[in-house]
């Protein structure tokens, strides 16, 4: 999935943390991509105008995210039980050569951890809402394509466990 | 005393004890067991001196800097973390976390 993202260094100061400016870096990664020496082949599959991120799923629990500014992020969840997960998370850079680069990466990888703490926060009420068995449907819009994909395949391969497992009772 | 920090720094070694960590681990629980007004007074002292600390830093080799110059980097490291209790949660671990927690097992040095 591709999207426009926020170019982050691009914006005006006063839309800024004070450190986002002084590091030059944040969500969207360090500030001043560095160079690379060729074409990220398969990078903005969706055509994206302005492109800024890349959001590459893969059944079943890894995730690539790929920016704009010349470097990734990679998920990895799993599974501890039916309610509890270990989640994974690596920043890739082209490895600093200046105390300025490495800080801007450093700037970087606190905001990931500053970030996903609050992300995963909300699992908490997720998870809980989910186990209440209130919810007979749980509607993912077209923005959450990701999301249903991941669903409908965990769905797929349950329905066929199922199957083979009532193929073999008969 | 011996000072940890280079000299061109001397106004920042109040904080050096506490905040020149070498690894995410430690500046994280040390912000954890902050205080808000610990971290204030080191943002308020370090924050304005953050881009001259950087370009002291830059003018050594990243894999060869001296000790005092790590330990100025460590600090710079301990900044951007405390940044975000200060600017944007307002209290040291950040809000709404719920159960979840994250711990840094990897990381290049320095």
């Amino acid at each position: 999935m591709s999207t426009s993202g926020s170019h982050k260094h691009t914006f005006p100061a006063e839309h800024l943390y004070p450190s986002e400016v002084q590091y030059r870096s944040g969500n969207t990664g360090p500030w001043d991509a560095p160079a690379i020496d060729r074409e990220l082949a398969g990078a903005n599959p969706g055509a994206v105008p302005r492109w800024g991120i890349d959001n590459f799923q893969i059944f079943p629990n890894l995730q690539i995210l790929l920016y704009e500014r010349n470097w990734y992020l990679s998920y990895r969840f799993w599974p501890t039980s039916h309610n509890t997960h270990v989640f994974e998370a690596d920043l890739w850079f082209v490895p600093a050569t200046t105390a300025r680069e490495r800080l801007a990466h450093e700037y970087a990888a606190v905001t990931v951890k500053e970030y996903a703490l609050q992300d995963a926060g909300t699992l908490d009420g997720t998870q809980l809402g989910l186990e209440s068995r209130a919810f007979a449907d749980f509607p993912l819009n077209d923005q959450e394509i990701l999301v249903r994909h991941f669903h409908k395949t965990v769905a797929d391969w349950v329905n066929e466990h199922e199957r083979s497992i009532a193929g073999l009772q008969r | 005393m011996t000072a940890l920090l280079p000299t061109e720094f001397a106004d920042l070694e109040p904080f050096a004890a506490t905040w020149c960590l070498a690894t995410e681990p430690e500046r994280w629980a040390r912000r954890l067991a902050s205080t808000m007004d610990e971290m204030q007074a080191f943002y308020d002292a370090c924050f304005p001196r953050a881009e001259a600390a950087i370009e002291y830093c830059d003018r050594f080799d990243l894999r060869d800097t001296p000790t005092d110059v790590e330990r100025l980097l460590q600090m710079l490291s301990s900044l951007a973390l405390v940044s975000y209790a200060i600017e944007v949660w307002l209290q040291p671990l950040p809000v709404d976390t719920g159960s979840a927690r994250l711990d840094r097992i990897r990381e290049p040095h320095p």
